[in-house]
């Protein structure tokens, strides 16, 4: 039911939902005026006796709340042309609302809804605002309103005045998961955890699988540094949600706090970037409003950053359909249809995108790539040279063009590529296992084993390093390099969570070597059937050629050709 | 008329070090050392108004706040604002040349750092200021979106300041364009400015990161600079954004670290998509981790000082163990006081790292443990400016860095053995800045009230839509924020005076004395704007102490801590450095607001080898030099 304010005063005739004839006479001319002048600030505050009183109360700080102000469009001389036509037909549409006699009230709080998404998907807060402030007096009783102000508020990083819009939010549906968690979120932001709480807890109790409401309590919980409970709290969601890395860091700073550092540090070697995903459709509706190559472009690439290779490939295509000629969105919608397995498809893609921008050394790449994975490295080879040539400092490009260059008998081209990369990039560790590995393939383990001592000392997390030069140490044909004693210190020194697949197998080669066959060919059968487990049946075979050669009292350097990689998956053993 | 210039008063003190010999040709020559006085007065004091008790933000009587820099002056019975803009009064008409032509190049909108440095060692802070060019070889500026001003080619510039003391203490300063004399030849498209005696003569270096080739200019001593770059093997092809001379091996050679941005070819590079669609600046991680159009961070580089005009690079052996991200901000300080210079790394959009000194040569990264690698939801942010300084008074360097719109700046805080706490909420510090892009930074005491205050300045790296209408549309207004003494700041921006009610694209800021009068002002560079002046008008009713940490050859001892006792027991610690803020260089004096200390019982100086050294004594309201190994 619309408020009193919006009903008809002197139309007897008028319904409850049916505007007054002054009050639509009066937008109509106000929003042409103030359209011609094309506002730069958006929706700009009317003073008029003779505009429409609104029904309800205004929220603490709430602009010019108790009357409509005609809405004008933002500045768009920058906008792109589909964008703006959008916005423009947007506006019209409002304006045919607002002129329309017989729109209800609900209509009209929808146009301005409407309106203000696409102003807040384009950034234009301030205006975005004012529609949704005309929205909620239109239609006080619809949540979505004081959800969407709270975060244009929050956007502006107003956080009390956000606040505020969700509690109002709130008050309308006090059950409402997503709207709590914000609340939740604007209190942290303001340095409130006690005010943070609640709302967190609350959502907990209607959702009891939430991971955003654990990873609210927890964080509060440390920002009051109750690390004790930030810590339940945070390890109560990491088990939820065991994909979400970003949780590992708060995670550790609680048992920092908490005096155990080895936690804390075991955390920080599992931290990442993903976040915990967040299920928000009302906020969604502002993120898909915007139709152009450029906006499609941009979601599927967000699409494409959380995995969601089928979305992004179908943003890109939207994209597609407006800008055929777009070489950038062929080859994002190349690299998300990679992703899905769908080689031909993305080589259609990539070869047209590549047709598109010759110049472009990241297509190229791309190419070059979808190439070599399809094991076609004879194409992919040039595809990869031209990414280098284009772009001397792709680093990617050039690694990725050793590594294929290096399993096609080039490894002199190779370590020439990768020697570059060390040159330009001394930490890249990746140039310099790879440095290490094309040594190995050319014989130079002295070389070879150097660099990945190095390696070793600079990324003792990362145990892929020490495996390989343990499998050098524990196999190289060079006698001045073969040494099984040094092999096992280095397995020795890996800590318990970096004992891999992988560790069982270079384990048995090390004692091998020491002529402890018996240890060897246990070990090797520990590794043969954690490999089952792991799903990794594809090296098994490879392992147990290696078996039959210890149960036969002979080590491993006699047998095949040492080589560092590939190593197997480092899946725990 | 005034009494003297800043070099009439320096002969005018009493026993005062010679630091500009004259020769018999009269041209001022190199340093000669002539024993003085352990404790040297240079130039302040002269004719200073004795500080009372008032405290100038509780009054708006205008008297409460002097306004002794003539170039600052407002009209008689105006209430005066806290910092005024000197530049274009004194002289210092510099505008920023971006090289903008239309293709949104990031180097366009990162750019420039300034520095404050005392060149000529005439005892005031003269000032560099960055400058761009065109991105494309041989591209003629009239491709330029916005043409730079004058008909010189757009080169960073030099201005050497001539600071008058009159009489009745009032001062003026006065800008000349050193540049051409100087021999400063600076080629690059600049990014930034950092300062150090890299030779140990007693002359401030000059050290220029750009979008390019890196360049070393020593100071000659006569006024002229000469380079050095390739000689000195410093001349890193990066892009080089902020960088910090550091003597990390205490050995008496500044070293120095350099954070690099990007890889990023002008040749290749596309512009990103804006808010609206349109065309507009490209965020490092501009399509994400999946999008291989993304560019990646360059390595920074550390250079060892070898003590004979070379520097080693030795990034792959000293800094262990992690890769770099895309660095902006650098600051050198003692995190965990164990005597030994770390280095803070901020990086946009990647990991900051804490680089702690193992004593020994190298480095390990400390941040994920100390707890200022991420934000603490667990994400890395896009800092940028970043500075160290106790901003609580417990004896330990806090960190505050900025940050990106939508993002809140950060402060840390020190827990003594490195460990930090981001405190940027309840601080207050964090909420007011998530709409604003902060580059430039430091902690300082504007109202020398013996708590150090934060200034952020702005200006955003695409259009968000807060400067409708402009042909460069990414102003923002600057912040200040005052240190409330209990952990919280309150915003005081509005309060500041009319420079921080504008808006513009600001990006270095070099803090300093640069009028000599005990306070802090600040020297602001704008983005494809004029260079700005915030002079302080405000701290001029609390005591101060002004602290030149040098050794026997004159070399400013980057790095040293000094310990202030206060007539009541309270202790305040601060640090000489030059580093800190974005792209710039500081005064590398201490600058110390006392408060309604009338005395100070002691100063301890610990010096950046170790050795402590203490005075019992030093004159306040005044600029003191103390010379390593004279302390009674």
């Amino acid at each position: 039911m619309a408020p009193r304010g919006h009903r008809s005063m002197d139309d007897p005739d008028s319904g409850d939902c049916t505007l007054t004839r002054r009050a639509v006479q009066f937008q109509a001319v106000a929003a042409t005026v103030i359209a011609a002048a094309v506002l730069a600030t958006g929706c700009a505050p009317d003073d008029s006796a003779s505009a429409r009183r609104a029904g309800r109360a205004p929220a603490p700080g709430e602009p010019a709340a108790t009357e409509l102000a005609p809405v004008a469009l933002p500045d768009l001389s920058r906008s792109e042309p589909s964008i703006r036509a959008q916005i423009e037909e947007q506006y019209s549409s409002l304006r045919t609302a607002i002129d329309r006699p017989n729109t209800t009230p609900a209509d009209l709080s929808r146009a301005y809804g409407d309106m203000g998404h696409l102003l807040m998907a384009t950034r234009h807060r301030e205006a975005a605002e004012i529609c949704y402030l005309h929205a909620r007096t239109l239609a006080p009783a619809e949540r979505r309103w004081p959800y969407y102000l709270g975060h244009v508020s929050r956007l502006e990083g107003r956080f009390a005045r956000s606040a505020t819009f969700f509690a109002e939010a709130l008050a309308l549906d006090p059950d409402d998961v997503p709207t709590l968690l914000w609340l939740g979120e604007v209190h942290l932001a303001q340095g409130r955890p006690e005010e943070a709480e609640p709302p967190f807890a609350q959502a907990l109790s209607l959702e009891p699988r939430s991971v955003l409401a654990r990873f609210g309590l927890g964080r509060a919980a440390l920002a009051r540094e109750d690390h004790a409970r930030a810590a339940r709290r945070l390890e109560e969601a990491l088990t939820l949600d065991p994909s979400a890395t970003s949780l590992h860091y708060p995670l550790a700073m609680a048992y920092r706090g908490l005096g155990d550092l080895d936690k804390a540090q075991a955390h920080l070697r599992q931290r990442g970037n993903r976040p915990i995903a967040r299920s928000d459709p009302l906020l969604e509706e502002t993120d898909v409003v915007l139709r152009s190559p450029l906006a499609y472009e941009g979601r599927g690439t967000r699409a494409l950053e959380s995995a969601d290779w089928a979305g992004a490939a179908a943003y890109f295509r939207r994209g597609i359909e407006m800008a055929p000629a777009n070489a950038a969105l062929r080859q994002k919608l190349g690299i998300a249809l990679f992703m899905t397995d769908d080689f031909r498809g993305a080589g259609v893609q990539l070869e047209e995108a590549v047709r598109l921008a010759p110049e472009s050394a990241r297509t190229q790449y791309s190419l070059g790539v979808l190439l070599q994975a399809r094991g076609r490295d004879s194409e992919a080879i040039p595809r990869l040279a031209g990414a280098v040539r284009l772009d001397p400092a792709f680093v990617d490009a050039r690694l990725w063009l050793a590594g294929v260059l290096r399993r096609n008998g080039r490894p002199d081209e190779a370590l020439a590529h990768y020697a570059q990369v060390g040159a330009t990039h001394p930490r890249a560790a990746g140039a310099t296992f790879g440095h290490a590995a094309t040594l190995v393939d050319l014989g130079r383990y002295r070389e070879a084993r150097d660099r990945l001592t190095n390696l070793v000392s600079s990324y003792p997390e990362q145990p892929i390093f020490a495996h390989a030069l343990a499998r050098l140490l524990a196999g190289a044909p060079d006698g001045g390099v073969r040494d099984g004693l040094a092999a096992m210190a280095v397995l020795d020194a890996l800590p318990e969570a970096q004992r891999v697949t992988d560790f069982a197998e270079t384990l048995a080669m090390a004692l091998a070597e020491l002529e402890y066959y018996e240890d060897a060919a246990r070990w090797q059968r520990e590794g043969i059937t954690a490999a089952r487990r792991a799903g990794r049946g594809d090296i098994v075979p490879r392992m147990t050629e290696k078996l039959g050669r210890y149960e036969r009292g002979r080590p491993w350097r006699d047998g095949a050709p040492l080589a560092l990689d590939p190593l197997s998956v480092l899946t725990p053993f | 008329m005034g009494c003297c210039n800043a070099r009439e008063m320096r002969r005018m003190v009493p026993g005062r070090r010679s630091l500009h010999a004259s020769d018999p040709s009269g041209r001022r020559g190199r340093a000669r050392i002539v024993p003085g006085p352990l404790v040297l007065a240079l130039v302040a004091g002269c004719g200073a108004d004795s500080p009372g008790n008032r405290d100038p933000f509780l009054s708006d009587d205008p008297r409460a706040a002097s306004g002794p820099t003539d170039a600052a002056r407002r009209e008689p019975g105006a209430r005066p604002d806290w910092f005024m803009d000197a530049a274009s009064g004194s002289g210092l008409h510099f505008v920023h040349f971006n090289g903008a032509a239309g293709e949104f190049h990031v180097p366009e909108i990162m750019a420039p750092g300034a520095g404050m440095l005392d060149y000529d060692n005439d005892g005031d802070l003269d000032v560099y200021v960055v400058q761009g060019q065109m991105l494309r070889e041989n591209e003629p500026v009239s491709l330029a979106l916005f043409p730079p001003r004058g008909s010189l080619q757009p080169a960073g510039r030099l201005y050497r300041n001539d600071l008058l003391l009159r009489a009745d203490g009032t001062r003026s300063m006065r800008f000349t364009d050193v540049t051409q004399e100087s021999a400063i030849d600076a080629q690059g498209y600049g990014m930034g400015v950092a300062t150090g005696d890299v030779d140990n003569d007693g002359w401030i270096d000059i050290y220029l990161t750009n979008f390019g080739r890196n360049q070393l200019f020593r100071n000659n001593g006569d006024g002229t600079l000469v380079e050095r770059s390739r000689e000195s093997g410093t001349d890193d092809d990066g892009w080089g954004v902020s960088a910090s001379f550091v003597d990390y091996d205490r050995d008496g050679w500044l070293d120095l670290y350099v954070g690099n941005y990007l890889q990023y070819d002008v040749a290749t590079a596309t512009a990103c998509p804006g808010r609206t669609g349109g065309r507009d600046y490209c965020a490092p991680h501009h399509g994400g981790p999946a999008d291989t159009g993304a560019f990646r961070p360059q390595p920074d580089r550390l250079y060892r000082n070898t003590g004979d005009g070379r520097f080693d690079e030795v990034s792959a052996t000293a800094l262990q163990g992690q890769f770099f991200g895309a660095a902006l901000g650098v600051v050198a300080a003692d995190f965990d006081s164990d005597g030994w210079l770390d280095i803070y790394v901020a990086n946009d959009g990647h990991e900051n790292q804490l680089w702690m000194n193992r004593g020994d040569g190298t480095f390990t990264n400390a941040a994920p443990l100390s707890g200022t690698a991420v934000n603490a939801d667990g994400n890395p942010e896009a800092s940028m400016g970043v500075d160290a300084g106790d901003f609580d008074n417990d004896g330990d360097e806090d960190l505050f860095m900025t940050h990106l719109t939508s993002q809140t700046n950060t402060m840390y805080v020190n827990d003594g053995a490195a460990l930090f706490q981001d405190r940027s909420a309840a601080s207050g510090l964090g909420p007011p800045s998530f709409g604003y892009t902060g580059f430039g930074t430091g902690w300082f005491d504007f109202d020398n009230d013996g708590w150090l205050d934060v200034l952020a300045v702005n200006g955003t790296v695409q259009d968000v839509g807060q400067d409708p209408g402009a042909p460069f549309p990414y102003a923002q207004r600057n912040q200040l924020f005052r240190n409330l003494a209990d952990g919280r700041f309150e915003d005081v921006t509005d309060r500041a005076g009319a420079v921080f009610a504008s808006s513009e694209v600001s990006r270095g800021a070099a803090f300093g004395d640069i009028d000599n009068d005990g306070d802090v002002d600040v020297l602001v560079a704008n983005d494809n704007g004029p260079a700005r002046l915030l002079v302080n008008q405000v701290a001029s009713r609390h005591h101060w102490l002004g602290l030149r940490l040098a050794d026997a050859s004159s070399r400013d001892m980057l790095g040293a801590r000094v310990e202030i006792v206060r007539s009541d027991g309270t202790t305040l610690w601060r640090r000489a450095r030059t580093d800190g803020s974005y792209a710039s260089a500081n005064d590398p004096r201490v600058h110390v607001g006392l408060g309604d200390a009338a005395e100070i019982r002691r100063v301890r100086v610990h010096w950046p080898d170790g050795a402590l050294e203490e005075w019992p004594r030093v004159a306040i309201d005044r600029w003191t030099t103390l010379i390593r190994g004279t302390a009674p």
